[in-house]
């Protein structure tokens, strides 16, 4: 006969710790595996911005309405980017790499979005500073 | 005005940090902000400075534009 004793202490509340513990690490695999889809969807979305950023902004002169938008939409990725690389600090890199999403390559797409905020949006350098920087670059071809 | 070559490596790596995929931006990242140390080096100026001086915005746009560069397609 088994060496058993009836537990009548047991509750149920025991299973439920174990059926929460469960629980909260199928969402944890179902929240890395969903923030790994929305880089993903994100990084789509940046490639149609890049797409259209060239056809708008490099190929055509841009209009003020293209410049709107594109600073609108850019701000808004770059917000995007920021809220994932922040949502990603609680994820290892091993369970990041297992997805294909690498710590270092979301924050430096980031960080080219920013410098291509500054770029097209960014404080205008002080005429005289750009006059000069672009004479000392260019100067000795002048 | 031809662009000094060290400006035209500044664009190359501009452009492939752009369009760089997911998975190998971090490297561009690293062979642009290299390209970028070089030049401020040289022309003693700060990152900033030189991004937000519209002749190199304006200077770039030519450049994509003379070398008709390829882009990838709409997804």
């Amino acid at each position: 006969m088994p060496n058993t004793v009836d537990s009548p202490s047991i509750e149920r509340k025991d299973w439920d710790a174990v059926q929460q513990l469960i629980t909260e690490v199928q969402q944890l695999q179902l929240t890395t595996v969903w923030i790994a889809a929305v880089i993903r969807f994100w990084d789509v979305a940046v490639g149609v911005f890049r797409v259209v950023e060239r056809e708008r902004l490099f190929e055509l002169t841009p209009t003020e309405g293209d410049l709107k938008l594109h600073k609108a939409l850019l701000d808004s990725l770059i917000k995007l980017g920021q809220a994932l690389e922040a949502r990603v600090k609680g994820i290892d890199d091993e369970d990041l790499a297992e997805l294909g999403v690498g710590r270092e390559n979301l924050s430096a797409y980031v960080r080219e979005l920013e410098d291509t905020f500054l770029m097209w949006h960014g404080p205008e350098l002080n005429p005289a500073r750009a006059a000069e920087l672009k004479k000392t670059i260019f100067g000795a071809l002048a | 005005m031809p662009w000094p070559e060290i400006i035209v490596r500044l664009f190359q790596a501009r452009y492939d940090y752009e369009w760089a995929p997911f998975v190998t931006k971090a490297q561009a990242k690293e062979r642009f902000d290299a390209v970028v140390l070089e030049v401020t080096v040289q022309f003693n100026c700060s990152k900033d400075e030189l991004l937000s001086a519209r002749w190199y915005h304006e200077y770039y746009r030519e450049w994509v534009r003379q070398n008709k560069l390829p882009k990838p397609p709409k997804a």
